[in-house]
């Protein structure tokens, strides 16, 4: 990942000026304090469960760690893998408990999840899904697909009250680089489609009725 | 009254080598207490306390805050500021620092 990463160091140091009575008179002095340094924080993702995510698959259970983090349920935490020269191209991190986003739509209205909640393991520690990259299908050209191959960064937010004097707009990130990349989509020649369920109405609340008598 | 000249030479040299000095007594926020971080894009306001000792004719304090490049030791900016006095006890405050935002970009955007 390349960007401004520039790291701070903060120091404060009080001083005062007085006078001092001399026999020629009074004299302006100078008194310093010793410095205090100020801790700035630079959290870091540290690792993430999976080094290698084929293209057009689906993982369910992905574990990320930062160091330095403050995860919390409840409250806003997502991550987002970015690819390292491109990162207009994206793999989508889901709720653990959510079905590939790809086939969500494919549910029933009343269990299409919309919200994306990864699972709080502990302070340092969160879990997401990550979806397929699918890209579009093939007719023309897969090309826009396998652009998708190569190394991810990956970015983590989270969070996190502000202690008193400070305005904190949005969440905190943490990067990494390195970890994670997707690799060509897995082969198996043995595919067969061996049934093909056709639903024509999806939104009917008949169940017997999405599905056309054949 | 009858002062020991062992006593008064004491009253003396104290008088005498008593240092001028100004010393911080408490920061905030405070990343040393739980919860007191600051991460970058934050923006802080300091509010500093500190008192004088031995300092009898004060005129000004000052507090200054000094943001350094945490890998070069370079200085990148000062930001200084008076503050007000109540009983000896000086507040000093820094306010509208904002601590570098880390951004990212592709490696080959």
């Amino acid at each position: 990942m390349r960007g401004t990463e520039l790291k701070v160091r903060v120091e404060l140091q009080a001083s005062i000026e007085y006078f001092v009575q001399t026999n020629t008179g009074l004299v302006r002095q100078t008194a310093t304090s010793a410095i205090v340094r100020v801790a700035v924080q630079y959290p870091t993702v540290t690792s993430i469960s999976v080094s290698e995510v084929p293209l057009q698959s689906y993982t369910p259970l992905v574990r990320v760690t930062v160091r330095g983090a403050k995860f919390s349920a409840g409250k806003n935490n997502f991550v987002s893998l970015l690819k390292t020269n491109d990162h207009t191209k994206t793999i989508f991190a889901a709720s653990p408990s959510n079905p590939d986003p790809y086939e969500n739509w494919l549910l029933p209205p009343a269990q299409q999840q919309y919200t994306i909640t990864p699972r709080v393991i502990n302070e340092e520690t969160i879990e997401v899904a990550l979806s397929s990259l699918i890209g579009v299908a093939a007719f023309n050209s897969e090309a826009s697909t396998l652009a998708h191959i190569g190394d991810y960064d990956i970015v983590a937010h989270w969070e996190q009250d502000a202690p008193t004097g400070v305005s904190r707009f949005g969440a905190i990130p943490a990067y990494a680089t390195g970890l994670v990349k997707v690799t060509p989509a897995r082969t198996d020649d043995f595919t067969k489609i061996t049934k093909l369920d056709v639903v024509m109405d999806l939104l009917n609340p008949d169940p017997a009725k999405r599905t056309p008598a054949v | 009254m009858f002062v020991r000249p062992v006593m008064l030479a004491g009253a003396m040299l104290c008088a005498f080598v008593q240092a001028q000095t100004f010393r911080i007594t408490s920061t905030t926020p405070n990343g040393e207490v739980p919860g007191g971080a600051i991460y970058p894009g934050d923006s802080v306001q300091f509010v500093v306390t500190a008192v004088r000792e031995g300092i009898t004719m004060p005129i000004t304090a000052r507090i200054v805050l000094r943001e350094f490049n945490a890998d070069s030791g370079a200085l990148i900016r000062e930001l200084s500021n008076t503050g007000s006095e109540s009983n000896g006890v000086y507040r000093l405050q820094v306010s509208g620092y904002r601590v570098p935002s880390q951004t990212c970009h592709g490696s080959g955007s």
